[in-house]
């Protein structure tokens, strides 16, 4: 009798054991990269996918080789079935870190691509976007060997540049500020040369299409104006003592207040640090003082123009219209649509100098 | 009047209603009633779990009125106050319901399975192991449904915490303004609501179950409010995290923000938070079930196994007819409706009938 009990349950072991589809590491091709491309001609996208190789012997241990598929079609499921009639094991997105857009797709509107990509469950959310200055699929395919892979590459350097140079900007980011109302996205532009793979701006995105672009020298108020930052440096040129000086921000803070509903303030507050000052004594409070109100007021310069540009342009990465939707009851987004163009931005900056580098100016001694 | 005194080795402690309750409540609907309020409420939405805590807790305190006997239940009350057939109509049809949400809860949890890991699975296949798994429990005794509803606690508590993500990386301006959704639409936000509410009319059942029925009422009210805590930590932080536009279009918020999540052993913790919440997901289908092969055996002369099988069976061969996602919705809004008449128009209105025939009785007897 127990013997007999037992039977169903071990033919349940058997039976069972074969009924899902298993995904064998060594069998599958891993994406851990997707640039994407449009074709204007055909109107369908061009995706090139690269996977690591894995050492398939230890002589072909070079670890930053990678190999690479390209598919042609109109939706993001089809590209990866061509990409697959390519490949020799099953093609599996689940680790994928890098989504690359290519310049003309920029334009063209990036939504649809998208769409599909959040359609699929076994992508995350914490992956890297980039905008590619050029083609997508060159740099996928010609980008040089570097010390890591190249799609582990890109992700190190849109992550650690998220500390310190452009505010981070990941596929949830992305979606949140293409789905919600008074704000839009930005993305960071990477190039390659013959030796590396570098970011060179930002790209400023009117809903999901890119229109224009901030050089780097203009990350840190963007920063500054854009989010509570942390670690950033910005070179500062000193006119009326006539030379650079560079300013380290340990932190910065930001609000946004509004005086009435056509006037708003951003308010700064940075704490800082003077990094490279040889030349300048910072003896006494009145001289701290002055070059506090002037990189202030440098900056608000700054901001001011770069408010501005936002609002020629007519779009709104720095999210003033959700901060007003959060503010006015009765906010509606065709009216604030109409009224962005016009509304009043003051950056009000305001730079605190908490300590300065050690070294002293020679032949100068402290007033104190 | 048909007491029932069910076996002392059945029989738990009242303190236990807190995990009962609590486990009843979270269950599918943690993962995906953000979006529904919302919907209805906007991001005023939050304010509705507030509301329905308080109005399960005044429930729950009419269903301690209610029963007034150690060793009354939801069966000899009907039978008291509606005689034997309408009685044991209305019990059957209670025993239906609870079936239904018992099948219900199983199923859209398989939905998300084929979703997020095996989209080739054979959902009959795997909806029978589970209903195994939920016999198995069931015909355990209810020491054992309470014992895996009290396991289910610690689980869904552990996965509540991982949502801090969303409030690290959220913007807590979402739910300005505040007040400014119509109070209608905040109230017409419970209907959805209260599918993730649902549980306590359970409590109808299994009185005869709790040792000292009277002196639960405290752990009931804890369970009921540590739900709805629940339930307000986590619609705030999804609130938080997705802006009112962009969630709409996600149909498991809790599950997207798990994917952000990067631990140096999960890549991904939405895999990791799928599988445990399956404890919760048995814990409230056993519950259910439970109860409602509770309400056939008080009225049939069958045995509990019998009723058992032939239930589980029937919950294997549903799937036949709820075999796609828009008749799960569908089947989902059918029993918020269902349980919103049952908590907050039935049970209020057994409590003003029984009081009146009491009364009735009462004046009758002094005469």
């Amino acid at each position: 009798m127990q013997k007999i009990r037992l039977i169903p349950l071990v033919l349940s072991f058997i039976l069972l054991v074969g009924c899902i589809q298993t995904k064998v590491l060594d069998d599958i091709e891993l994406i851990m990269a997707i640039g994407y491309d449009w074709n204007a001609d055909n109107k369908t996208y061009t995706g090139t996918a690269i996977a690591p190789i894995f050492g398939a012997s230890e002589d072909n241990a070079d670890m930053g080789k990678n190999v690479q598929y390209t598919g042609e079609a109109k939706t993001f499921q089809e590209i990866n079935a061509r990409i697959q009639t390519q490949a020799p094991f099953t093609i599996e997105v689940g680790n994928l870190a890098d989504i690359l857009f290519g310049e003309a797709l920029a334009k063209e509107g990036v939504s649809d691509i998208l769409e599909g990509i959040n359609e699929d469950p076994s992508i995350g959310r914490d992956l890297n976007l980039a905008v590619v200055s050029g083609n997508a699929e060159d740099l996928l395919k010609n980008a040089p060997i570097l010390e890591l892979t190249l799609s582990r590459f890109i992700e190190k350097l849109i992550k650690n540049n998220n500390k310190n140079n452009i505010p981070r900007m990941n596929l949830h980011d992305f979606n949140y500020r293409l789905a919600g109302e008074g704000m839009d996205p930005f993305l960071p532009i990477i190039q390659y040369s013959n030796t590396s793979v570098d970011i060179i701006g930002l790209a400023l995105m009117k809903h999901d299409q890119f229109v224009d672009q901030l050089p780097i020298d203009q990350f840190f108020i963007f920063s500054l104006l854009y989010e509570d930052s942390k670690d950033h440096t910005y070179e500062f040129y000193w006119d009326e003592e006539k030379q650079a000086v560079s300013i380290g921000s340990i932190y910065s803070k930001h609000s946004i207040d509004w005086k009435s509903d056509n006037e708003v303030e951003i308010q700064v507050a940075i704490y800082g640090t003077l990094a490279e000052s040889n030349q300048i004594g910072m003896q006494s409070a009145t001289e701290k003082q002055r070059l506090e109100q002037a990189v202030s007021k440098d900056l608000e310069q700054k901001g001011k123009e770069l408010t501005k540009f936002l609002q020629q342009l007519d779009i709104d990465p720095l999210m003033i219209g959700d901060s007003a939707s959060n503010h006015f009851r009765d906010w509606d987004k065709e009216e604030w649509k109409k009224q962005y163009p016009k509304i009043t931005i003051t950056p009000n900056i305001d730079f605190n100098l908490e300590f300065s580098n050690i070294k002293k100016r020679p032949g100068q001694r402290s007033n104190y | 009047m048909n007491l029932h005194k069910p076996d002392i080795t059945q029989i738990v402690s009242p303190f236990l209603l807190f995990f009962i309750i609590n486990a009843t409540q979270i269950g599918e609907g943690l993962l995906s009633f953000e979006r529904e309020i919302a919907d209805i409420a906007g991001y005023d939405a939050w304010i509705t779990t507030i509301i329905s805590g308080l109005l399960t807790t005044v429930v729950i305190v009419i269903i301690w009125k209610i029963i007034t006997d150690e060793q009354t239940d939801w069966i000899t009350i009907h039978h008291s106050i509606f005689g034997k057939i309408i009685g044991n109509c209305l019990t059957i049809l209670f025993g239906l319901y609870a079936l239904l949400v018992s099948i219900i809860v199983l199923i859209s949890y398989i939905e998300i399975i084929q979703i997020w890991f095996f989209p080739d699975m054979s959902i009959v296949l795997f909806l029978s192991l589970l209903f195994i798994l939920v016999l198995y429990i069931c015909l355990g005794g209810f020491r054992i449904v309470v014992g895996f509803a009290f396991f289910s606690f610690f689980i869904t508590s552990f996965l509540a915490v991982f949502k801090y993500k969303g409030f690290v990386d959220g913007n807590f301006s979402n739910i300005f303004p505040l007040f400014n959704t119509p109070i209608q639409d905040i109230i017409r936000a419970l209907e959805p609501m209260s599918f993730s509410f649902l549980g306590i009319e359970l409590i109808l059942i299994y009185a005869p179950f709790i040792k000292r029925f009277k002196s639960g009422l405290k752990w009931a009210i804890g369970g009921n409010l540590l739900s709805s805590f629940t339930y307000l930590m986590s619609a705030i932080i999804i609130f938080m995290y997705y802006n009112e536009q962009q969630i709409q279009t996600i149909s498991w918020p809790t599950l997207q923000l798990m994917k952000v999540i990067n631990l140096p052993i999960v890549e991904r913790f939405e895999y990791l938070g799928i599988s445990l919440h399956f404890i919760a997901i048995i814990a409230t289908s056993c519950l259910y079930f439970w109860s409602s092969i509770q309400c056939f055996q008080r009225i049939t002369p069958f045995k509990l196994r019998t009723i058992g099988i032939i239930f589980a069976l029937i919950g294997v061969f549903s799937v036949y007819f709820i075999n796609n996602f828009l008749i799960i919705d569908l089947v989902s809004h059918l029993i918020s409706r269902i349980g919103l008449i049952v908590l907050f128009a039935y049970i209020p209105l057994l409590f003003i009938i029984k009081k009146v025939i009491e009364g009735v009785k009462s004046k009758n007897a002094k005469n």
